[in-house]
């Protein structure tokens, strides 16, 4: 992988004008005499189980966690702790839990399955570990895919594609097929699939997980860029490295948050 | 090398017992295919494949005299005498003359099918008697003592299958037979056939047999020289034939061929089996290729859902040939278990079969499942083994065994090769499917139109049976005032209203071609179509529903009087008096009752009435000319009474034989013409029709199911290969509609290409239908149209279902990392 996803952070900023109700400005550390901003994400008594033949198997236990605008939050933790189940409910892909989930000024516990979906598809973006681009599309068209769902005319999809090709520096791949790109380039690709539609929170799954460490780096300066343009982030990881990109570290252990 | 084997087949036991409905549809579905292909098969083998059991069986044939201009007639005694004394081609040549004879015993008098054979008959089909001896040169000798030789079927009615009826004695009318021989069950030629004895027995007294114009009743059989050529024999015949038109034109001018058909085309020709057997057969195999692509793409789908497993088995060491003998080994276990259990049903329903058989289907007691039916289904199991163990057994060779282990995906190792050949699979299907049902449906529209024919009477509510008197009534005088006493006696009965009688009854099978001569036109014995010699009673007509459209029917005292007058239809009128008024004009006839001395006697009759035409011959058969006239004029040798009750007939039913036997015990109500509604004789004539469509409906639902299970099969294997695809894609926003019809997309091109092949395939089948159908083209754009569609809206539900699944993927199964 060659350097050189530098992104022009100041055209590619979060996208005020998808929501309408999101500030452009970070205020990462608001001062004590302005007025408390409401955090971008609020989430109080959060609990997620499953039933099982004793009981029930809890996977998230009263889950507290206020998530500012622009922050780059890290949640870590060993194995089966409940890291990539968060990430879920935060991503709106859950729906069987209860609690309190607030994403700006919507309830998302009171919301139906459907306009939780609706919700999802206009703030979140997801970057997975193992990439998940689709195997038969080109990388054009695998940048399509979530434009293709949010309804944006043919036009408009294809001026986006071209525009974040070209940001992400691989309009020479965009033909290319996923089988054809290295681990790198292929969780390049699915950063620049999980951003096209500029949601205004990234969620990543262990982003560098299947990343040698120099492909890694690369990729985490990628949401460091991402985060500075504006971007919320919250990424699970296992690696201390990647946590020091962040602002803050959540720790979970048994469904629990420890720190 | 045994032990590995061993093992496989254990594990393979092992394993299907595991996937228990996996391995029960797969079982029950080829079960059912393969016995479905052993009785169709076991019915083409034993009507149409097995040739006759006669020595000799392809030198057999049937002969026909043809006229110059393609029609055919039964050939007469004398003639038959002059191709036996003028030929040279063949070994031999057998005259039958058939008649209905009553034949007494202690459960009362039963009617049988007398066969009166020429010496040579048993020289013609040679066969060993089950049991006795066939007739001896003398017992052919006028004057012998009177013997005869009994059908299986007849030996085990009267005698229970007794070996001591050999040497006993049955009574026909009023003759005393000793019984010779037993004949094995396949013998019976001709069908009707439940006795034979010899011609020599009514020789003298038959006055049929010496009449050269009459050509009903009777079969002329010949055994070919070995050297002989049909076509130089025929040559032969058709010499013998022309000098004969010379000799007597008023019979025989124009009728100078003769047509000669083998035996066992003529076997098959009478009931028209033939082209119905080898469509079912087609479909029946039809089924089970459907039935094999299903159960491969199955296999397929589990191949695919098993992939860590076989890469696990390779990385422990085991070779390509292993893995895919293992897998063979399981189809082999599934195909051996639907094998034997199609093959006990198969064996269930030829029982079933041959206990009721269709009626119209020839040499049924030589459907069995013999070695050759054996052989047969354990080639199918065999090729079924080929058919759907291949596929899952071979891999492609680009595989790469380790990419399931490291991907953790189930349908990681599949390749889109077996995508492809699953595609492929399922657009056969739905083509396979398609043509059964557009055969199917144009055969429904068929039926559908041939029972809506009109057939010119109104059988609701009618009642009718035959009435063959003992020989004490011999006389016509007496015949008559015996129909008369039974035609009183069944009026009597409650619920019975109007009584008639008749000699024959539309769409019974039984009619009799005359000779008619109009005064002023020459007769023209080969262009004029044979006309049908009706005796009736006076309320034949109103009885019957059939309207008089000219002039008046008979009245009581035309009847009474036996006055010379006729009725005609109007098929006949418009062939023998085109453009004027029949009434009024005179026909000569001739007297048409059998075994009566003044049989072929000229007589003029006087045309007072025209009525409508019946389909008496078929339904599928335009109306023959017909000629009533009262039945006092030529009293029949039997009767048939005709009923129209009021209220329920199966009362008035019940009634008719105490009613007969209070007339004359010795008159029989069992037999082919036992009492029965005359609606019975109509949907008779769709029986074959119905079985047929019934039999293809069976098919065609089970290949529309197979089909439908294959497009299922085929979008649910898709959806688990692409689970992770789809929690991806809605964990991008795709929306339950976006996967759906992202789903459904992929079957529409597999199904339009099916139905396309399917059509193309269904139109060119269907032209060999043609003979099959009844007033609808082979290509039928409403059948085409509809079913096409019917299929694709099938099509579109079986993807859908699936597709719905696919919906249901959790998002998360896209952040989960195994």
């Amino acid at each position: 992988m060659t350097r050189g996803w530098g992104l022009g952070v100041g055209a590619w900023g979060m996208n005020a004008g998808t929501s309408g109700e999101v500030p452009t400005s970070r205020s990462k550390s608001p001062s004590p005499e302005a007025p408390t901003p409401r955090p971008f994400i609020s989430v109080c008594n959060l609990e997620k189980s499953f039933p099982q033949a004793d009981g029930r198997l809890y996977v998230l236990r009263r889950i507290a966690l206020d998530i500012a605008q622009g922050e780059f939050v890290t949640i870590m933790g060993p194995s089966g702790a409940g890291k990539s189940t968060l990430l879920s409910v935060l991503g709106m892909l859950e729906g069987d839990w209860t609690g309190e989930y607030r994403l700006l000024e919507h309830e998302v516990h009171k919301l139906k399955p459907k306009d939780r979906v609706a919700l999802g598809k206009r703030y979140v973006g997801f970057v997975f570990q193992q990439y998940h681009l689709i195997d038969d599309l080109t990388v054009a068209e695998n940048l399509a895919i979530p434009l293709s769902y949010r309804d944006v005319k043919a036009s408009e999809r294809e001026a986006a594609v071209a525009d974040t090709l070209d940001r992400f520096g691989i309009v020479a791949k965009k033909n290319l097929y996923p089988s054809q790109l290295s681990g790198g380039q292929q969780q390049l690709v699915g950063v620049a699939r999980a951003i096209i539609h500029r949601p205004a929170l990234l969620l990543a799954d262990e982003p560098t997980g299947n990343l040698h460490s120099t492909q890694g780096k690369e990729i985490m300066e990628l949401f460091r860029e991402l985060n500075a343009a504006g971007t919320t982030i919250v990424q699970v990881t296992h690696s201390e490295e990647n946590a020091k990109y962040g602002n803050r570290v959540v720790q979970l252990k048994d469904g629990w948050i420890v720190t | 090398m045994i032990d590995s084997v061993l093992q496989d087949l254990r594990y393979a036991l092992r394993t299907l017992r595991r996937t228990p409905v996996f391995t029960l549809i797969a079982v029950l579905t080829l079960a059912t295919a393969i016995g479905a292909n052993t009785v169709i098969f076991s019915v083409l083998n034993g009507v149409v494949l097995r040739p006759l059991q006669y020595d000799a069986s392809d030198r057999l044939f049937g002969i026909w005299e043809r006229s110059e201009g393609g029609d055919y007639r039964l050939g007469s005694y004398p003639t038959f005498r002059d191709w036996r004394a003028q030929n040279d081609v063949f070994d031999a040549l057998a005259f039958i003359r058939g008649s209905s004879s009553l034949m007494p015993g202690n459960d009362g008098a039963r009617r049988v099918g007398t066969a009166f054979v020429s010496e040579e008959f048993f020289d013609v089909l040679r066969g060993p008697p089950l049991i006795g001896r066939l007739f001896s040169p003398e017992e052919s000798q006028p004057g012998s003592p009177r013997v005869a030789v009994l059908t299986y079927a007849l030996w085990h009615e009267a005698f229970g299958g007794d070996r001591s009826a050999i040497g006993s004695t049955i009574r026909l009318n009023d003759g005393t037979y000793t019984v010779v021989g037993v004949l094995p069950d396949w013998f019976r030629f001709p069908s009707w056939a439940d006795v034979y004895v010899p011609l020599s027995t009514i020789l003298p007294s038959d006055p049929i047999l010496a009449q050269r114009g009459f050509h009903a009743d009777s079969r002329i059989v010949a055994k070919l020289k070995p050297a002989v050529s049909t076509e130089r024999a025929q040559a032969a015949l058709s010499a013998i034939q022309t000098r004969l038109a010379a000799a007597y034109p008023t019979d025989n001018r124009g009728w100078t061929q003769v047509e000669f058909v083998s035996l066992y085309e003529q076997e098959l020709q009478f009931g028209a089996v033939r082209p119905i057997l080898i469509l079912l057969s087609a479909a029946v195999a039809t089924v089970l290729l459907l039935a094999c692509a299903n159960v491969a793409n199955m296999s397929l789908v589990r191949a695919a859902t098993r992939s860590r497993e076989l890469a696990m088995r390779a990385a422990l060491g085991a070779g390509r040939g292993r893995v895919a003998r293992l897998l063979f080994t399981e189809s082999a276990v599934l195909v051996l278990a639907g094998g034997v259990i199609g093959l006990l049903l198969a064996f269930w329903a030829i029982g079933l079969l041959r206990a009721a058989a269709p009626g119209g289907l020839p040499r049924v007691n030589e459907i069995a499942i013999d070695a050759r039916m054996l052989g047969f289904t354990a080639l199918i199991c065999l090729l079924v083994t080929v058919a759907v163990g291949v596929a899952p057994a071979v891999r492609p060779p680009t595989a790469d065994l380790s990419v399931p282990l490291k991907a953790g995906s189930p349908g990681a190792g599949a390749s889109g090769i077996w995508l492809r050949l699953r595609s492929a699979l399922v657009a056969l299907e739905v083509a396979l499917a398609l043509v059964l049902l557009i055969g199917t449906g144009l055969l429904v529209r068929s039926l559908w139109a041939l029972s809506h024919v009109d057939p010119g009477f109104d059988p609701k509510g009618v009642i009718t049976f035959g009435v063959f008197p003992p020989p004490r009534y011999d006389a016509a005088e007496r015949a008559v005032d015996l129909y008369q006493r039974v035609a009183s006696a069944i009026a009597s009965l409650p619920g019975a209203g109007e009584v008639a009688l008749s000699n024959h009854v539309p769409l019974t099978g039984a009619y009799l071609p005359r000779p008619i001569e109009v005064p002023g036109r020459s007769p023209d014995p080969q262009g004029d179509p044979p006309v049908l010699f009706r005796t009736i009673s006076v309320e034949y007509f109103d009885v019957m529903r059939i309207p008089v459209r000219k002039g008046r029917a008979f009245t009581a005292t035309d009847v009474a009087l036996a006055s010379r007058m006729a009725i005609i239809n109007e098929t006949l009128a418009h062939r023998f008096f085109p453009g004027q008024n029949p009434i009024g004009k005179f026909v000569t006839l001739f007297k048409s009752a059998q075994a009566r001395k003044d049989f072929g006697e000229r007589f003029s009759v006087e045309i007072i009435g025209v009525v409508g035409d019946v389909r008496h011959t078929g339904l599928e058969d335009a109306p023959a000319p017909e000629v009533y006239i009262p039945y006092t004029v030529n009293p029949w040798g039997y009767m048939n009474v005709v009923v129209r009750t009021r209220g329920d007939p199966q009362a008035v039913l019940g009634a008719i034989p105490r009613a007969v036997a209070a007339v004359d015990r010795d008159i029989p109500v069992t037999g082919p013409q036992r009492p029965g509604p005359l609606t019975q004789a109509v949907s008779g004539q769709l029986a074959r029709q119905r079985i047929t469509v019934t039999v293809l409906s069976g098919f065609a639902g089970g290949a529309l199911l197979l089909a439908a299970l294959g497009i299922f099969g085929v979008i649910a294997y898709i959806v688990t290969l692409r689970t992770r695809e789809f929690g991806v894609r809605a964990a991008l926003g795709a929306t339950p509609r976006d996967i759906v019809r992202l789903v459904i997309r992929q079957t529409t091109g597999v199904v339009v290409v099916g139905l396309v092949v399917g059509f193309g395939a269904a139109l060119a089948v269907t032209r060999l239908m043609t003979r099959l159908l009844y007033d609808v083209p082979a290509t039928d754009p409403l059948t085409f149209a509809s079913l096409t569609v019917f299929l694709a809206v099938v099509a579109l539900l079986a993807s859908y279902l699936p597709a719905r699944r696919a919906t249901r993927v959790d998002p998360m199964i896209a952040l989960r990392n195994e």
